[in-house]
């Protein structure tokens, strides 16, 4: 980066207004970029969640017709996992990894602008869906064919936005893995990174090993629908459980995807507050590498039930259950960290604490599902729903929101409310709990998911799930109140922020100057 | 950092992790004769396994086990109601194994026009499968109908006397579709 010229040295934006968004290479800016995205799409999809809720309050069909309810249950889904989770996580390590590694700034700029730039045209795509002849997509995010090929008009659009996607965060992983194998500052070995960096370099090595596989599986759908192949039609000959196994063969690493960084965050934030370094960083390392290795090995668990030989469901529900161990690892490490640390319990570690509870729990229904006997019976039951919700929004949301709130002062220069911050931990807390608890019952009493009606028995349940879905996503307000007034003022905050944090990046004055690290550190 | 070569390391990591991607991008194809390769080697592909019929005068085939029966029921399916009306003449039929059996069923084409139809088999319980040999059968090939014709679909099999002894009941289904590229779904 020493070889650009010096108009381009000034301490600010190169550009103003929108402009300057469009043509950012700046990591800050893009980081900003994406956190601010994913935090529309989180609202939108939770808007679309709202609606599912509220349709479920009561059994009967009252608000939504079921075809457009099966649009929700889908959207709600993509736009979760690919415009809030996915964008949110990137963003993070937009901000973070070259502040983490000492780095002026990602390897790759002009790529990295790009990989932002895709994602709104993609989602204008995706959410158009909603407006065009025969809807959305209803057939589940998964795609199933021959259901998915049924989609109206918007099937294109539907696989074309996903291959933006997919497109975007194979761009944003690849970035991510040249920076931090290139632009390390010196002494920086691999073994002495910060856990977010390697947790993020293991998620980026995922991505591209997944992502291009839904490419390719969504690309037949499409011959499939329109260039008379038959990959998936079984009249030409095709399989249409083979798409399941090639759709889980992205989607599984795809879940994994979705927490090891939140898992970096956790393993950022805990011994910060706990005042002492992280407890087993090495095997921190090897398991979350083994937690990816065996993402790889485990996909037939999301089928079990299409028919399978004994031993395939034995192969797979055993290297299922082998996940727990490098998990395991992880909790008992966060704990032993904890372990006799002066803790104080601002915001971030509230949600990290919460994470390591609640991510727990949906680990221990998803062992219940790993059993075959089990998840036979269990399977497309509100469990499962209960299970991915507990490690996905409890889990990855949560850890995602103590990120913002450890290093919002970092990037604006203020502190956050502290007090409205615990009002947001314990509101978001007692009604995640409320919104999703209550689904393991009516999972184990064997209502299904993703119909828009349900037997009166299942009625109180539905109703105490609906008040937590409008308590959480009321309270996800509060945070949106609270970021707008953290970036605008509030207390300035010190460079390290917190009580003597580890790490390149409170080393920096806040807010963290559009520059930072032209000259690398010595560590 | 010399900026130039940290240049050429970017872009050689850039152009492997590229490699990467593409490399997956077609894995997800291969897939498809992989995941086909596999189903034979492991026998776990009724389809393929029951579609062909297994040499004449076999010495397992030819051994009739007077001492049992086994139950072989049919199931019939079709993707689109509307269009073929198609059952099973014999819901089940108890079967000596080593003895060719016998079995018809119905389609009838309900369009005003002629159609041609595909049926895919399948064999349940899987251990089952190398165990079902059919002589004839409708599943072979396409079938033409005219507009609103009803015909009779003889079918032959045997099941050999090596069929694990705990089997008792052997299902045979059938999925019809009509052979026209994108109607399998509709």
């Amino acid at each position: 980066m020493s070889d650009t010229t010096h108009e381009e040295h000034h301490d600010g934006p190169h550009a103003s207004g929108m402009w300057r968004w469009l043509t950012t290479t700046n990591h800050k800016d893009i980081g900003t970029l994406y956190l601010v995205f994913s935090l529309i799409m989180f609202l939108v999809g939770g808007t679309m969640a709202l609606i599912i809720r509220t349709e479920l309050f009561q059994p009967g069909l009252q608000l939504v017709d079921p075809h457009f309810f099966n649009q929700m249950t889908t959207m709600h889904a993509l736009v979760m996992i690919f415009g809030a989770l996915m964008p949110a996580f990137v963003g993070l390590a937009n901000w973070q990894i070259p502040l983490m590694v000492g780095a002026p700034d990602m390897a790759l700029p002009r790529m990295n602008n790009w990989s932002f730039w895709i994602l709104p045209p993609a989602f204008l795509l995706l959410l158009g869906t909603l407006f065009m002849p025969g809807g959305a997509p209803a057939g589940g995010w998964t795609l199933y064919p021959p259901l998915i090929l049924q989609t109206g008009d918007a099937f294109p659009f539907v696989v074309f936005s996903l291959h933006m996607l997919g497109a975007s965060s194979i761009l944003g992983a690849i970035n991510i893995i040249v920076t931090i194998t290139n632009m390390r500052a010196p002494g920086m070995g691999f073994m002495k990174m910060p856990l977010f960096v390697w947790t993020w370099l293991i998620t980026a090595y995922l991505l591209i090993g997944a992502m291009p596989v839904l490419a390719g599986a969504i690309t037949m759908l499409l011959t499939d629908r329109y260039f008379d192949t038959s990959f998936f039609l079984a009249a030409g000959g095709g399989d249409p459980v083979m798409f399941q196994h090639i759709f889980w063969f992205f989607g599984h690493p795809e879940v994994y995807i979705l927490i090891l960084p939140a898992f970096g965050i956790i393993s950022q934030v805990i011994p910060t507050f706990s005042r002492k370094p992280l407890f087993g960083y090495v095997s921190m390392v090897i398991a979350t590498s083994a937690i990816a290795f065996l993402s790889y090995v485990v996909w037939a668990h999301h089928m079990f039930t299409v028919g399978m030989p004994a031993a395939g469901m034995l192969f797979f529900m055993i290297t299922t259950m082998f996940i727990a161990v490098p998990t395991g690892v992880k909790i008992f490490n966060w704990l032993a960290t904890m372990w006799r640390g002066s803790i104080s319990f601002e915001t971030p570690m509230l949600f990290a604490i919460a994470f390591v509870i609640l991510f727990t729990i949906g680990g221990f229904s998803g062992l219940m599902l790993a059993l075959v006997p089990a998840d036979i019976e269990y399977h497309d039951t509100y469990f499962v729903v209960a299970h991915f919700h507990y490690v996905l929004v409890p889990g990855a949301i949560f850890g995602v929101i103590a990120g913002v709130y450890y290093w919002l002062p970092k990037w604006t220069g203020h502190m956050y409310n502290e007090t409205l911050g615990k009002w947001h931990f314990w509101m978001s807390t007692i009604f995640v709990n409320i919104l999703f608890f209550p689904q393991h019952f009516l999972g184990l009493a064997s209502m299904p998911r993703r119909i828009p009606d349900y037997s009166v028995q299942f009625t109180e349940f539905n109703m105490i799930s609906t008040v937590g879905a409008f308590g959480f996503g009321l309270s996800q307000l509060l945070f949106v109140w609270m970021l707008v007034k953290c970036v605008k003022g509030g207390e300035p905050a010190s460079t390290k922020v917190w009580d003597e944090p580890e790490g390149l990046e409170w080393t920096v004055p806040s807010p963290a100057p559009y520059h930072t690290f032209e000259t690398a550190p010595k560590v | 950092m010399k900026p130039a070569r940290a240049k050429t390391g970017n872009r050689r990591l850039v152009l492997t992790l590229g490699g990467a991607v593409a490399g997956m991008f077609a894995f997800a194809f291969l897939l498809t004769p992989l995941y086909e390769v596999f189903c034979e080697l492991t026998g776990l592909d009724s389809e393929r396994l029951t579609r062909a019929t297994q040499p004449a005068g076999s010495a397992v085939a030819a051994e009739i086990d007077e001492n049992r029966t086994v139950t072989v029921e049919f199931l019939t399916n079709t993707m689109n109601p509307a269009a073929w009306e198609f059952q099973p003449g014999d819901l089940s039929i108890e079967v000596t194994p080593g003895r060719t059996a016998e079995t018809v069923f119905y389609a009838e084409n309900l369009l005003p026009h002629n159609v041609i139809s595909v049926t895919r088999p399948s064999v349940r319980p899987l251990e089952a499968v190398s165990h079902v040999s059919k002589q004839v059968c409708f599943c072979f090939e396409e079938q033409a109908f005219a507009a609103g014709e009803r015909r009779e679909l003889p079918m032959r099999f045997t099941i050999d006397s090596e069929l694990p002894a705990h089997v008792e009941t052997v299902t045979l289904a059938y999925t019809l579709f009509t052979a026209e590229p994108g109607l399998g779904g509709s």
